[in-house]
């Protein structure tokens, strides 16, 4: 049993993390071959050896950007699923308010990032609210998608009961939603992340607290590239993560009952 | 089980202490918006459903039988008539009722994310019965259904037929007076059915509350019913009421008799009538 267990990991690990290091190897011999100049291109090992040079910097900025995503994150979807549950409650209220959350989606985060630096001050609120803008769109529609998507005759069996609404909510919109939120989730996490990184790009600046998106743009002025692909492996590491949490909620909430979690 | 014990088996429901409610129906009428002005389903229903009584409702397919077995819910509301249970006035959102009423579905549609027991315990929780109380009550459903061994299992583990019982057993946990089945193993195989058929009917003669079938297989509204009635197409009014006089122990052997039978070809023939081809 753990035999088959182990060897069901390597099944799922194992082909991502050979592709992984295939491109490094690749990346690297091409680096060494054909001996680009330094300061367009360097090798996974000047990333590496960069990156523990500078271990402790990286360290904090990953931290900042990390603390910037979840609070972002974590607003958009208190905000978002609440959002989603006012709006489902009529058809009215969705049809007065949905197009604008199109909005959400469309207006560029480096157009909005100068005003939230303006109302806030460049810092840890301001990115927040940059990784929150970005992700909250995906949140709604798919918790409201979720939400509609409850067969009638179930929304009707609570009517025949007569359910107090917090039933209805609680014991059948939520739970039934819960798949398109995980849906949701996956994709807000994402953009989260890269709404702190852009976010900090404009709004970042705040003394030596300096988050990912601050070494990028440090980085690229000076021309250091190993800093800059360290900067982006951590974005990116960041983002990784917060994906696997969501994929472990999703299991947690759903692995007993739901076909999406099948074969895990 | 108390109601099981006081009624002797062979009694006729209406002259024994029936556990049903009755229905009056009075010129109801309802109809929908359509793309071409609006569709009347239901014109003018008169009936009357005495309580404890086993009704199919027949009739072609979209002619309204649904329809009606939602206005008794309270799920929709009728545009003109009256539609009373034991004498007072059914009204959408108001049911003078409400406590006293199951529907079961085409669909088992029980809720995935809950267990079986949890689905069962689910109308006694919505009107705050004690966790105590309910999980015994629904155990004994469970069992009644013949489902102990899955009592802890998610709808999805359960097959078709275990999921259809689930459903009953979520409908009979709170001991309604009146039973309302929307065609409800259509979507299973004919073998499933027919044991379907045979556990809803004695349950039934168990419990005598009064029963709304809508079908639209003769054979089936004939093996179950007392009475069964056939709706025209649309606009919707009863062509046929006929009592069906078989005896009340109801068998699968019964569906060889000649009895049995010629029942279900004179509602053939009030089929013919209600398509109109006649």
């Amino acid at each position: 049993m753990k035999r088959w267990r182990a060897q069901a990991w390597l099944r799922r690990v194992g082909p991502p993390l050979i592709v992984l290091v295939a491109t490094l190897l690749v990346w690297e011999l091409f680096v060494y071959w054909l001996e680009p100049r330094k300061f367009v291109f360097c090798g996974p090992s000047d990333v590496w050896r960069e990156s523990v040079a500078n271990a402790d910097d990286l360290g904090r900025a990953t931290a900042m950007t990390t603390i910037a995503v979840l609070f972002g994150f974590a607003m958009s979807m208190v905000f978002g699923i609440l959002s989603a549950v006012v709006l489902s409650a009529s058809r009215l209220l969705e049809r007065a308010f949905y197009p604008f959350t199109v909005i959400l989606q469309t207006v560029p985060l480096v157009a909005i990032a100068p005003m939230l630096v303006i109302w806030l001050d460049a810092g840890l609120p301001a990115v927040s609210v940059c990784a929150f803008i970005v992700s909250l769109f995906p949140v709604i529609t798919n918790t409201l998608a979720g939400i509609r998507s409850i067969p009638q005759p179930q929304v009707e069996l609570f009517a025949l009961y007569r359910a107090s609404p917090w039933s209805g909510l609680f014991k059948l919109k939520l739970p039934g939603a819960v798949p398109n939120i995980m849906t949701g989730m996956r994709i807000a996490a994402g953009l989260a992340v890269i709404g702190a990184v852009v976010g900090e790009f404009v709004a970042g600046e705040m003394g030596d607290q300096r988050g990912l998106g601050i070494v990028v743009v440090v980085a690229a002025k000076q021309g250091e590239l190993p800093m800059l692909f360290a900067a982006v492996a951590l974005a990116s590491l960041l983002g990784i993560a917060m994906l696997g949490a969501v994929n472990a909620v999703a299991y947690l909430l759903m692995h007993k009952w739901h076909v999406s979690q099948r074969d895990h | 089980m108390p109601i099981t014990a006081q009624i002797a088996d062979d009694a006729s429901p209406d002259e024994c202490g029936s556990h049903g409610v009755g229905l009056q129906f009075a010129q109801v009428e309802r109809s929908f918006a359509g793309t071409a002005g609006r569709v009347e389903v239901l014109a003018g229903i008169d009936l009357t459903v005495s309580a404890g009584q086993f009704l199919a409702l027949l009739g072609p397919s979209g002619c309204g039988k649904s329809t009606l077995l939602r206005l008794v819910a309270a799920l929709d509301e009728a545009d003109g008539g009256t539609l009373r249970i034991d004498g007072k006035a059914i009204r959408k959102g108001h049911h003078p009722a409400a406590d006293s009423i199951a529907f079961v579905f085409q669909e088992a549609h029980l809720l995935p994310w809950r267990t079986l027991v949890r689905n069962v315990e689910l109308p006694l929780e919505l009107s705050g019965i004690p966790r105590a109380e309910r999980r015994d009550r629904a155990m004994h459903m469970i069992a009644e259904m013949g489902l102990t061994d899955a009592w802890d299992r998610y709808p999805a583990q359960l097959s078709g037929g275990m999921q259809m019982r689930g459903s009953l057993a979520r409908a009979l946990v709170t001991e309604p007076k009146l039973l309302l089945l929307d065609e409800p193993f259509a979507a299973l195989d004919e073998i499933t059915r027919q044991r379907l058929d045979g556990l809803v009917y004695q349950l039934w003669r168990n419990r005598r509350f009064t029963v709304l079938f809508v079908t639209h297989s003769i054979a089936e509204a004939v093996f179950l019913a007392q009475r069964a009635i056939m709706l025209s197409r649309r606009p919707a009014t009863i062509v046929a009421n006929r009592e069906v006089t078989l005896p009340l122990e109801r068998t699968i052997e019964l569906r060889n008799t000649v009895e049995y039978n010629e029942q279900v070809r004179e509602l053939y023939r009030d089929l013919l009538v209600a398509e109109g081809s006649v």
